[in-house]
């Protein structure tokens, strides 16, 4: 095999996999933005995103290397389940209020990611708002969880109504830590 | 996302504010009846996205609490046709909508205010095909009613396509332009940019240094100097010292570079005469007459501030004492003002008075 030099500022599959789990971990400054695009690249997206990646190191690299690159990454997700998590977590405890303790709803997953993308600026439009919306459905099982281990149905929220106090929410998930 | 959901605000305040809004861009002749459903639907169309029918079920158990607003509808009426808020995917109830009728002579205006109503009431804002009923896409795009990804995507020709960006781009043929489905979207490509300076900064924040590049065999330094164009400093390199001061130098990318820009040269000649202390730049000299107090609110400013808009911004947070001063709040302000023609040369005037 011909050794092939791979720039380092090549963005390979799992490069990325590794850059989110360092910055989900904290081991690495991160952008608010990144955690939204997380939620809009994931899932059936990150196929897609796979495909960018490749064609991006194609016009850069020799085939050869796009190839072994790609082996290397194999069948694992860019996006890691764990980064997923970490990602509704982040974007939640973007928008508490940790001295409040009236109740917030996460009932509307979709709304909430949407409006930590519209306080923090960050780039989209209505095919990723689609994307966020068809992504709901899997972050609103981690707000289900939050909710079903906080809410006590009386002061700190209520799970009938998907309903939890921000500063119990927000002291909850700063202790948490997903990967 | 509905109506009742604001639980704090009653509906007749959130009215109250919508009124505000159209008074302050200059409509007040709203008309304002109750329509059944199917008149709603007849004057509204039908629903632009099927999608959103599942809150359907959610909204009806709503549409009861609210008394006597059992549903609010903004329609605004422009040349092309009308455009509801909400639209059409919430008309499920049957019972009276309170429908405020809004005649739009510049459809422009009414999009804006369409966009900031459905902000107000929590509702999505509307799609851009309804949008273009009101006004075409260029005065869509010059209020920045559209995103703008969706102006960037509508004027290619005028898209100046950034160095660091073109590589996010995919291999396009010049001759046809990119079908939908190969597009990079907005998200992906701002994603795949994070991702790319993150890639570029270590844990601790800064620039990977040069030792974590592969290793490669040390070049003949006098090689070396003829290929980066500073052969006549081949005699000088003899000396070791001199030798690894001017292989720092080369390898320094970056002091490289400044060496190579004439402007970047004197400052650094002068740095250098002055003992490695930066001669002090205009700006550093112009914020010297500040007071100390004001200098210290625009470095917090400017350390928050991405670009002159949100600089403008937060000042007039720190102005108005207002923490709802936002780059949206304040470009709705100065386009009132415009409206309204308040410009600085009246505001002159009127304070010479």
């Amino acid at each position: 095999m011909v050794a092939v030099h791979i720039p380092l500022d090549a963005l390979t599959p799992s490069r990325i996999r590794q850059i989110l789990i360092e910055a989900a971990q904290d081991k690495r400054p991160s952008h608010p933005c990144l955690w939204f695009h997380v939620i809009v690249n994931m899932g059936k997206n990150s196929k897609r995103l796979k495909e960018i990646l490749e064609e991006m190191l194609k016009k850069r690299l020799p085939e050869e290397a796009v190839k072994r690159l790609l082996e290397e990454a194999g069948n694992e997700a860019i996006i890691p389940e764990c980064v997923v998590a970490e990602a509704a977590r982040r974007v939640t405890l973007g928008l508490i209020n940790g001295n409040r303790s009236n109740w917030i709803s996460l009932d509307n997953v979709k709304l909430l990611v949407l409006r930590y993308a519209e306080k923090y600026k960050c780039s989209h439009e209505e095919v990723d708002e689609k994307a966020v919306a068809e992504h709901a459905r899997i972050l609103a099982a981690y707000s289900r969880e939050w909710v079903r281990l906080l809410a006590d149905g009386r002061r700190a929220g209520s799970s009938e109504h998907m309903t939890v106090a921000q500063d119990v929410l927000y002291s909850y998930l700063r202790r948490t830590r997903y990967c | 996302m509905s109506q009742t959901e604001l639980k704090e605000i009653p509906i007749e305040v959130l009215l109250d504010e919508a009124n505000k809004l159209l008074k302050a861009a200059g409509i007040a002749n709203v008309e304002s009846r109750f329509m059944n459903r199917p008149a709603v639907m007849r004057l509204c169309g039908p629903p632009p996205e099927q999608r959103r029918i599942s809150d359907a079920e959610r909204i009806r158990s709503i549409s009861k609490a609210t008394g006597r607003y059992p549903y609010v509808v903004f329609a605004f009426r422009g040349h092309g046709g009308v455009v509801c808020i909400p639209d059409a995917n919430y008309y499920i109830a049957d019972g009276l909508y309170d429908v405020h009728m809004v005649d739009c002579p510049d459809g422009a205006v009414c999009a804006e205010l369409a966009k900031y109503i459905a902000d107000l009431f929590r509702m999505p804002k509307p799609p851009k095909e309804a949008l273009l009923r009101l006004a075409d896409e260029q005065s869509l795009c010059e209020r920045q009613v559209l995103p703008s990804s969706a102006c960037e995507a509508a004027e290619p020709k005028k898209e100046v396509k950034k160095e660091e960006e073109a590589d996010y781009a995919l291999p396009q043929t010049p001759a046809a332009p990119p079908a939908p489905a190969e597009r990079i979207s907005a998200s992906t490509r701002e994603f795949l940019k994070l991702l790319y300076e993150m890639d570029q900064y270590d844990k601790s924040g800064k620039v990977v240094p040069a030792e974590h590049q592969p290793p490669s065999p040390p070049p003949d330094l006098k090689n070396l100097l003829k290929e980066q164009g500073f052969g006549w400093l081949a005699p000088v390199v003899e000396d070791a010292s001199a030798a690894s001061a001017v292989r720092f130098v080369l390898e320094n990318e970056d002091l490289r570079r400044a060496l190579q820009n004439s402007d970047m040269r004197k400052v650094i000649l002068e740095v250098a005469k002055s003992g490695g202390v930066a001669p002090a730049s205009p700006v550093d000299e112009a914020l010297a007459r500040w007071p100390a107090k004001h200098r210290e609110v625009l470095l917090k400013m400017l350390s928050k501030s991405k670009d002159l808009n949100t600089l403008m911004s937060a000042m007039l947070q720190y102005f108005f004492n207002n923490e709802h001063c936002t780059l949206d709040a304040m470009q709705f302000i100065l386009d009132a003002s415009r409206r309204a023609g308040l410009d600085c040369e009246t505001a002159a005037k009127a304070a010479s008075w």
